[in-house]
């Protein structure tokens, strides 16, 4: 019978080796990354709607999760409290209604603005927010000391008031950042000194005179005040330049649609001229050739989609839309955009003019940003270099990053959310990665860049059961009333 | 200027559509070849020699029936994706493949026989919103073949023995798709069936009372499988989806098993078996979209590169009293996935299976056999992958754990 005893003893080997062994791996969490001579214990992000996380004329929580700030912090492993609002965000994010199909294709996009509004989340947490972007902001805000509800009420924009909350954090944007006693800070700053001028195709601005951009010598000493302020902090910064709007799609999308439209009738003689309003005047003293608007000479914003498809027809659309009485002169008999007496609204237009205004502020903001940098030893990160190398590769089909290609075209590009303006959730890591780059280089760290492709699609679609806009128009509406940076 | 947001999506849920990976393979045919570790094919002393040893058949007297099934639970787990280590199960499943066979002796030199096994099958389950959801969430594969054969003795000690082999099978894969650059997902569900047709072989021959020696060839099938993609979305992409009738011609391995079992004593056998598993002509998967035009996107294809593998099966058996024998055996199974290939559709790797079992007569014509089998996958840590589990390069870099728990019973009936 010894066999019998050696099958005994091997079923209960057998039983005791099944027993003994589920999941056998012994993985750990990764270790935090080196952040060399960088200290992020507390780690504070200043500027506008790019920081904040904003997207598709909103902020959300969705959104926020992915701002630059937050996946820094994320790859370091560090707290990062942010101002979140919960889905669809205020005011209610746009979203997709329909794809516009012709011939198995989508040749353009119906957006619609979600009306359920979010709610802010973390009003009652009881600290200046590590992410103090807040939307709209200008350079002047960091350091402003309004009143933050006055503010809101004054300039139509909620978020400094449901950002910066009670002055006993901090009077200023500034203030709040300093009193955190932050170890590590980015700054990302005037864009809005000028995209506030360039969204409204040249007719606003945030210069004294409320029709420029921002002036060069304000936004020097500005900025100059503010870096010393952060450098006071001993705080290691990293700051970010400013792009300019060839690589928006804000600005780039409409125009060759319509001039490529408007082709045929340039070509057969039909028309002479696309007519424009150059500045107010009620017969148009703005021409324009098809091939302008295709190579962007003339660019036509975003808000103008709504509009392009009324090229021709006698119209005062735009007028009834915005609550405008036509005024005298204009008449909306007349063909829409091909007559001088009824043109293309200067609200929704960029010339050449306008155009180089743009050009020449934001390279001497850029000048000023990497000025201040050097001289207080902050990293830059050139964000226009970057946003230009994007536009420079879609002559050979786009930018790769980790496998997925991005353009700076409108939603196919991949890079800016529904609004045309600010990024979705893999452009804000490629932002990121961006801070990091420089971050490793400047302190010699190494944080592990984001892989873009594991950060999810964010742009979203409209839901049966939400309420959203019902003054769009049903066909192409993109107008973004009450336009936000 | 947007077109090439239909070409993502169109890609993104063509992409590693289907997967039919060596962990599909069931090998476990009969109660008492598999308590032996399945090294069987030099016994093939009951009615299950229609699959194991066609040569054998016309061993077994008289008519016999043998009928049974395997209840297989498997278990798996991964963790990942790097540098992540959040664990993941496979959902609670069990599978039942069925075996059934008959024998029937002509004379002293011939016999024929009939059976229905499941060689292929298995499938996993894993909740539908886990990380690697665009990879897997619902796959099962079935597959029924019915093999006739007849056997016939050309010695006293060798015999031969072929059939053919009519199969059927039917898959269902059901996944998530990104639809970039939304943050929607689309529902994909790929479901097809069809059936192929292959053959057998086996000789088996006993030069010495003690020893013999069994040689079985199991050939290709290919399958063509025929179905439909059904993909669920968000009412936005309707009209931009692929949907409709697809086609993927998939063929199983061939099997070449060398075996041999030796009378160590009177009451004991002992048998071991060399299984060549001839996975390298799965080399890719090739899905096309009937109704789709455009022919760029029409044929989906992923490659696999199998590599060719092999089995190792040892078993011993104790004759403890009359109507008693105790089993057990012991198996190798070295799985065909490279490390670039690995996924969660079926994660496979190496293993180590233990075998225990008995055969109990419970009358003179009825026997019972029953075993159990204990696979152990090893640890398979993923360093390099080809598998992206989202957009862009995103590989799914990991660890996979793995083990399985299997029953077999089956009833023998002998007629006088």
């Amino acid at each position: 019978m010894k066999f019998n005893k050696l099958f005994v003893l091997a079923a209960v080997l057998a039983l005791l080796f099944v027993a003994g062994c589920e999941d056998r791996s012994d993985l750990t969490a990764p270790e935090a990354p080196n952040t060399g001579t960088a200290d992020f214990t507390t780690f504070v992000s200043l500027g506008n709607s790019l920081t904040a996380g904003f997207a598709d004329n909103a902020l959300y929580k969705s959104g926020q999760e992915y701002s630059y700030g937050s996946q820094i912090a994320a790859q370091v492993g560090v707290s990062y409290v942010q101002p979140l609002i919960s889905d669809p965000g205020i005011p209610g994010r746009l979203e997709i209604q329909q794809f516009v199909i012709s011939g198995g294709s989508i040749v353009s996009v119906v957006t619609a603005a979600n009306t359920e509004m979010g709610t802010p989340l973390n009003l009652t947490y009881a600290a200046p927010y590590n992410n103090i972007g807040v939307p709209g902001s200008i350079l002047y805000d960091l350091v402003d000391e309004t009143d933050f509800a006055t503010k809101s009420t004054q300039r139509g924009n909620p978020y400094f008031n449901l950002i910066l909350r009670d002055a006993q954090f901090g009077a200023s944007m500034l203030k709040q950042a300093i009193n955190l006693n932050p170890t590590f800070v980015t700054l990302w700053i005037g864009n809005n000194d000028v995209l506030g001028y360039a969204t409204s195709g040249g007719t606003r601005g945030t210069d004294a005179t409320g029709t420029l951009p921002t002036d060069p010598a304000v936004f020097n000493a500005l900025y100059t005040q503010v870096g010393a302020a952060l450098a006071g902090t001993g705080a290691k910064v990293v700051v970010a330049n400013i792009p300019n709007i060839n690589a928006i799609p804000f600005f780039n999308t409409v125009g060759p649609v319509v001039g490529v439209t408007l082709k045929p009738l340039f070509d057969a003689g039909t028309i002479a001229d696309f007519y424009y309003q150059k500045n107010g005047e009620t017969f148009a003293s703005g021409t324009a050739k098809y091939i302008d608007l295709v190579t962007g000479a003339v660019k036509i914003t975003l808000v103008g989609s709504t509009y392009a498809s009324l090229i021709g027809q006698p119209t005062g659309q735009f007028y009834t839309d915005n609550g405008i009485t036509p005024p005298a002169g204009i008449d909306i008999t007349k063909p829409f955009g091909l007559h001088p007496q009824n043109p293309w609204p200067d609200a929704l237009i960029l010339d050449a003019d306008e155009q180089a205004l743009i050009a020449s502020r934001v390279s001497s903001f850029n000048a000023t940003i990497s000025a201040v940098a050097s001289a207080n030893g902050f990293g830059l990160v050139d964000i226009n270099g970057v946003f230009d190398a994007i536009k420079s590769a879609e002559a050979t089909g786009g930018m790769m990053y980790n496998g997925v290609t991005f353009t700076t075209g409108f939603l196919s590009g991949g890079l800016f959310s529904l609004d045309g303006v600010h990024p979705t959730a893999q452009g804000q890591a490629i932002v990121a990665n961006e801070f990091i780059k420089i971050i490793n280089a400047k302190f010699s760290a190494s944080i592990p860049e984001i892989n873009v492709a594991t950060i999810p699609g964010s742009i979203n679609l409209k839901k049966a059961g939400d309420k959203y806009d019902t003054y769009l128009p049903v066909y192409e509406n993109m107008l973004l009333k009450d336009f936000i940076f | 200027m947007l077109n090439s947001i239909r070409f993502f999506i169109l890609i993104t849920i063509l992409s590693s559509s289907l997967a039919f990976a060596g962990g599909f393979q069931i090998n476990e045919h009969g109660a008492r070849g598999m308590a032996l570790g399945g090294a069987f094919t030099a016994i093939a002393s009951d009615a299950s020699a229609v699959y194991f040893n066609p040569g054998a058949v016309v061993n077994l007297k008289s008519t016999q029936i043998m009928a049974g099934a395997t209840y297989i639970q498997p278990h798996a787990s991964f963790r990942g994706p790097k540098p992540e280590i959040t664990e993941y199960k496979l959902e609670e499943q069990f599978f039942n493949p069925i075996n059934f066979y008959v024998t029937h002796s002509i004379s002293k030199d011939l016999a024929v026989g009939f059976g229905i096994n499941n060689p292929y099958g298995l499938g996993t389950k894993w909740d539908d919103g886990w990380v690697g959801r665009f990879l897997a969430v619902d796959t099962e594969i079935r597959t029924f073949f019915f093999r006739p054969v007849i056997s016939y003795r050309i010695t006293e000690n060798l015999s031969i023995g072929a059939g053919l082999n009519y199969a059927y099978g039917d898959v269902k894969i059901q996944r998530k798709s990104q639809l970039p650059p939304t943050s929607s997902e689309a529902d994909v569900k790929l479901e097809g069936d069809g059936t192929g047709i292959g053959y057998s072989a086996g000789v088996l021959f006993q030069p010495t009372k003690c020893l013999s020696l069994g040689l079985t060839y199991h050939s290709k099938v290919k399958f063509e499988f025929e179905g439909d993609a059904i993909v669920e979305a968000p009412a936005q992409f309707n009209g931009l989806l692929p949907a409709g009738a697809i086609s993927a011609p998939l063929e199983t391995p061939q099997n070449l098993t060398f075996g041999l079992a030796y009378q160590v004593m009177d009451k004991l056998l002992v048998s071991a078996d060399y299984q060549y598993v001839g996975w390298s002509s799965y080399d890719k998967l090739s899905v096309t979209f009937e109704d789709v035009t455009n022919p760029d996107m029409r044929v989906s294809s992923s490659d696999r590169n199998y590599e060719d593998t092999y089995i190792l099966r040892f078993g011993a058996e104790y004759n403890l009293l009359d109507n008693l024998d105790l089993r057990c055996g012991f198996l190798y199974d070295n799985n065909p996935v490279l490390e670039e290939y690995a996924e969660p559709t079926l994660p496979d790797a190496d293993r180590l299976g233990f075998n225990l079992g008995f055969g109990y007569d419970l009358t003179s014509n009825l026997s019972l056999d029953v075993a159990y089998l204990y696979l152990r996958f090893n640890e398979r840590d993923i360093t390099k992958s080809n598998i992206n589990y989202m957009e862009g390069n995103s590989p799914f870099l990991g660890v996979y754990n793995s083990y399985a728990h299997l029953i077999g019973v089956d009833f023998s009936y002998k007629f006088n």
